[in-house]
């Protein structure tokens, strides 16, 4: 009981910090549990609904198998290997999707491969509500000429249910539409940063278009083939690049033409948003809980110079040192309990809210659910480090004695200051404000410190921003492996000799080289590999670019992978041929997540011992003035459309890693807001009430409340100024290291960024401009403090 | 008698506050005239609402009814705003503890107040600060804060800062009341000083020594004012003789 009341008693009188702290624990709790949500859930789910599904630790998907059984069989024997399974798919190198509510009808091209399987209500894959919110449990059977798509498709080429789906099979001939019925969540391929796409159809319109490929013959633009899933026995230590190469030396798996993706590379580049966003999630949180640390000191030191009276009074009365720390520690406990009680059931509701805005873009319906045990953890991990950080700082109430605070209490005693200035009667307002922050610069630091860190995460937010570019350019330039403006695969000379000299005559070309896009065995791990005749344009990180025949360059990531690095030997692999080649540099390209490599031209063609058709490459142009590129697209497709294929570097997933990120940072800046309001509020009422007697005789003497408000304000703004300083400073040597590690994950292994004067100081400025105007807002107080203040009756 | 023109006047002056569900009445209805060249002092048994009376004179408190003029102007309600140019030109204030802004030197103290002063350049408040604080005997401290003074110093500097912009009145609540005998007596020959020089002063006070210091005494009792004695300006020898005759006057109103 004893303690009840003083709790009571303190709660009320410290209305302010009490909220203050609240609303800290409640976004902090928000931020923390949706982070830990988004990370174990969407990871656990994409596990669970790939191995649900029947994918397998590698999964290779490969077209005309001759003897689909007995390859099976063959893998099936191996030692290493549990069981090989097949599916059925048609591969599709062009698609076009009608969007039906627009009057034109207008195509969106397809912007990679697009894969056909047969869908049946036993095939396990879920089908969405019509408004993406959740499974359809009774979802309908399709009819022939329907299609499930992947809610990829609404964010990539705007589609709606009702919308088409075109493909087709001879150059020509005939096309198929499939009207979209639903779509459904596709775990293999459902991310829209993919550019894979997977459809769902019956099996009389695959086997129908089947039966058709097989008729096109040679002239098929599409081909039948298997998606042969593979698991490795569960018993079974051996490493995924091992088993692969004994695939090479038991099964002609390898040789055939095809690609696969390991179970944990499908996971990654489903999971690539998600583990963006939950890697600045986890940043933020942590700089929250030093922000919350630092408000949190700040309110212990203002409340025991406050109350430094009544604790004497309080001891004197025979409340003991643990006693009143007890107090302490149980308000502040109340005050993080109160704001993290209601944070857990929004945080499921923001999960859920980010779910809902990212489906289109993740592919999948991460459940919203919280982790029971990862969450009390994390929420007890805030408890400690909050409460042991209260005990540790309410340490000094010990000192506090009755007699000294009778004896008037801690009242401030001002020691002049080095950083004292001369007070002018210009510019009045700014002297005062400069002198009232030296003479307590202890007051300030938290603020300053706030600063510094919320300048620091806004930068990194700006920094990625720009890097990203306004259009997503720079972001697509890290995931290209070397420069270019566009891309063109011709189908005859002639065309190439007059789309060149529009080109020239539009944008000038400045440069020009040959590309191909392949895939190739690095000491028998498959890799992606890029192949052009101009290697100087690869963007090096390391060492220096492949210029020689038996040369090439590697990312970071597949370097770290492989063990390997510059100046290292690797056997290099393409078809059924093997041969040493040195490792001249590293550079980067995020394709394929940053598992990729990139050899020239000749270094490619020694492999073959025939001539490589030159049209099977595209022509990679840079231009001089590409501001005119998409009219000069939109020309080429007008005239040129049945012969060259264009590539204008840019990619799938841009439009919706853009839109994310918008939201990342609308979110940061209101979290950002949010904290400002409380930094200010809580230091500003302490340091108010604290100097309501030096208001008072201010007013006294003939000052308004407008002056001394704005003195009030500059004081805030200068701390955050200089915090600012200093989180220009953070932001320029830990910005780019700290992005590196997040980006990471979707393969920049080199996060660079350039930063114009604006967007350096544009943080800062934000920032500070807060705090003045919060500052200023919360010095309206001011106007309550009357000089009758000064009056001893 | 012959009177020097009025500067300050109170009609019905009133202030109450809401005490236990009721009203307490500490001004009630007073009118009073304050005249140019007077030190005037206020006495009275305590809580007879003398430095409610002083605070509501000078615009520091609001009254509750009533109305205060000062140079024929009303003042009593004013808002801050328009309240501010008589705070910085007409009035200075000395309280009972010198309240001198902490983080402010005493020199600073008294300069922040001129520099308010729009008519004033600021070489000529620098210059004027300097006098003050020279003539008020804490030169030495001037560039000491608060903290690092004496309470004798503390409030010499703080009558310095209610002389700065040469005010049409000062108003001083028990000045002396937080000082020691030696501090008193310098304090007081101080505020003598300058009334000397022309300088009106309205005073509250309980202490003898100090209300002999007065040209006039108003006599303060449940919120009326019951008495007054003119006196003739102060001189150092009549010291004794002027006490007895405060000493009387106090009696006669049962002090």
């Amino acid at each position: 009981m004893k303690y009840v009341t003083l709790l009571k008693a303190n709660i009320k009188s410290q209305k302010s910090s009490f909220i203050g702290i609240l609303t800290l624990v409640f976004i902090i709790t928000i931020s923390m549990l949706a982070v830990i949500s988004l990370w174990m859930n969407a990871n656990a789910y994409e596990n669970e609904q790939i191995d649900r599904l029947g994918y397998g630790d590698i999964t290779y998907w490969i077209s005309e198998i001759p003897d689909r059984d007995s390859l099976l069989t063959q893998i099936g024997n191996m030692e290493e290997v549990e069981k090989a399974t097949a599916e059925d798919v048609l591969f599709f190198d062009e698609y076009h999707i009608y969007n039906s509510a627009d009057a034109e009808n207008k195509a969106h091209s397809g912007k990679d491969v697009l894969h056909m399987h047969v869908w049946t209500k036993e095939s396990g894959y879920y089908i969405y509500h019509d408004n993406l919110t959740g499974i359809n449990e009774d979802a309908e059977e399709l009819a022939d000429g329907e299609v499930y798509v992947s809610p990829a498709f609404a964010s990539l080429y705007e589609a709606h249910i009702g919308d088409e789906v075109e493909v087709g099979i001879e150059e020509g001939k005939e096309t198929f539409r499939y009207t979209i019925k639903g779509f459904y969540e596709d775990p293999v391929a459902g991310s829209a940063l993919m550019g894979m796409k997977r459809v769902l159809l019956t099996e009389n319109d695959i086997r129908r278009l089947e039966e058709m490929i097989h008729a096109a013959g040679e002239n098929a633009l599409a081909e039948v083939g298997s998606a042969i899933h593979l698991y490795k026995k569960t018993d079974s230590g051996v490493k995924l690049t091992d088993l692969q190469e004994a695939l090479g030396k038991k099964t002609n798996l390898l040789q055939m033409s095809g690609f696969s993706y390991s179970k944990s590379t499908i996971t990654g580049f489903m999971l690539i948003l998600q583990n963006i966003f939950s890697g600045f999630l986890i940043v933020f949180v942590l700089v929250l809980m030093i922000v919350a640390l630092l408000i949190v000191g700040h309110s212990i030191s203002s409340s025991i110079e406050q109350d430094y009276v009544d604790m004497g009074i309080l001891k004197a009365l025979g409340y003991t040192r643990t006693d009143l720390r007890v107090v302490q520690s149980l308000q502040y406990l109340t005050a993080v309990l109160g704001g993290m009680l209601p944070g857990i059931p929004i945080s499921a509701a923001v999960v859920k809210g980010i779910d809902k805005v990212t489906v289109t873009v993740v592919g999948i319906l991460i459940p919203a659910n919280l982790p029971v045990g990862a969450s009390l953890l994390s929420l007890g991990i805030i408890i400690a480090v909050i409460m042991g950080f209260v005990f540790f700082k309410t340490a000094k109430i010990g000192r506090i004695t009755p007699i000294r605070a009778i004896r008037g209490g801690a009242e401030d005693v001002y020691f002049k200051s080095r950083m004292t200035a001369q007070i002018h009667k210009t510019n009045l307002s700014f002297f005062l404000a400069y002198r009232q922050l030296v003479s307590g610069k202890k007051q300030y630091i938290s603020a300053c410190f706030v600063t510094a860190l919320l300048v620091f995460f806004f930068s990194l937010t700006v920094r990625l921003d720009a890097w990203i570019g306004p259009d997503g350019k720079g972001l697509m330039d890290s995931f290209a492996c070397a420069r270019y403006d566009l891309g063109i695969c011709y189908e005859e000379k002639d065309i190439r000799r007059e789309v060149e000299a529009l080109l020239e005559e539009r944008g000038h070309i400045t440069a020009s080289y040959q590309y191909k896009l392949s895939r190739g065995f690095l000491n028998r791990k498959e890799y992606l590999m890029n192949v052009i005749s101009a290697p100087e344009y690869y963007n090096i990180l390391e060492g220096r670019t492949c210029i020689y025949e038996n040369e090439l360059v590697l990312t970071q990531l597949a370097a770290d992978e492989l063990g390997i690095g510059i100046g290292d030997d690797v056997k290099l692999g393409i078809g059924d041929k093997e041969k040493e080649f040195i490792i001249s540099g590293i550079y980067q390209c995020t394709n394929d997540m940053g598992s990729n490599f990139g050899v020239t031209k000749e270094g490619y063609e020694s492999f073959y011992d025939e001539e490589i058709d030159e049209f099977s490459y595209y022509m990679f142009y840079l231009l001089a003035d590409p501001s005119g590129l998409d009219e000069l697209k939109e020309a080429l497709m007008d005239t040129y459309a049945e012969q060259l294929i264009l590539d204008d570097s840019s990619w799938s997933g841009a439009d919706a890693i853009l839109t994310v990120i918008s939201i990342l940072m609308i979110f940061m800046f209101g979290i950002i807001v949010i904290f400002i309001l409380v930094t200010v509020s809580l230091t500003g009422s302490k340091i108010l009430y604290k100097e309501q007697h030096d208001l008072g005789i201010y007013k006294a003497i003939g000052f308004v409340s407008g002056k001394l408000r704005l003195a009030f304000a500059l004081r805030f703004g200068m701390v955050s100024a200089a915090g600012s300083a200093l989180g220009i400073v953070l932001s320029a040597y830990l910005t780019d290291p700290l992005a590196n590690v997040i980006l990471r994950v979707c393969g920049v292994s080199h996060f660079s960024s350039e930063l114009s004067m604006f967007r350096m100081f544009m943080p800062a400025v934000v920032v500070t401009v807060l705090f003045l105007v919060f500052a200023y807002l919360a010095a309206g107080r001011v106007k309550k403090v009357e000089p009758g203040i000064l009056i001893v009756e | 008698m012959n009177r020097n023109k009025v500067i300050m006047k109170a009609t019905g002056l009133c202030k109450s506050f809401a005490n236990n569900g009721g009203q307490n009445h500490v001004l009630n209805m007073i009118d009073l005239e304050i005249y140019d060249g007077d030190f005037t002092v206020i006495m009275g048994s305590s809580g007879a609402g003398k430095s409610t009376l002083l605070y509501a004179l000078s615009g520091m408190d609001k009254p509750t009814g009533g109305e205060v003029r000062y140079k024929d102007a009303v003042i009593s309600s004013l808002k801050e705003k328009k309240m501010a140019p008589y705070r910085i030109r007409e009035f200075g204030f000395v309280f009972q503890q010198a309240h001198l802004v902490s983080n402010l030197t005493l020199f600073e103290n008294v300069a922040v107040t001129g520099y308010l002063d729009r008519q004033m350049r600021e070489k000529e408040v620098r210059e004027r600060a300097k006098m003050l604080l020279e003539s008020m005997n804490v030169e030495d401290a001037a560039d000491r804060l608060p903290s690092q003074v004496s309470g004798g110093e503390a409030q010499r500097a703080a009558i310095a800062r209610a002389m700065m912009n040469t005010p049409g009145m000062i108003f001083a609540d028990e000045p002396t009341g937080a000082l020691n005998k030696k501090n008193t007596q310098e304090v007081l020959d101080i505020l003598t000083r300058i009334n000397e020089n022309g300088q009106n002063i309205l005073m509250v006070t309980h202490d003898i020594k100090a209300a002999i210091r007065a040209t006039r005494l108003l006599y303060l009792e449940d919120g009326r004012v019951t008495g007054e004695m003119p006196m003739a300006p102060y001189r150092s020898e009549d010291a004794k003789s002027r006490e007895k005759q405060v000493n009387a006057w106090l009696s006669s109103m049962e002090w």
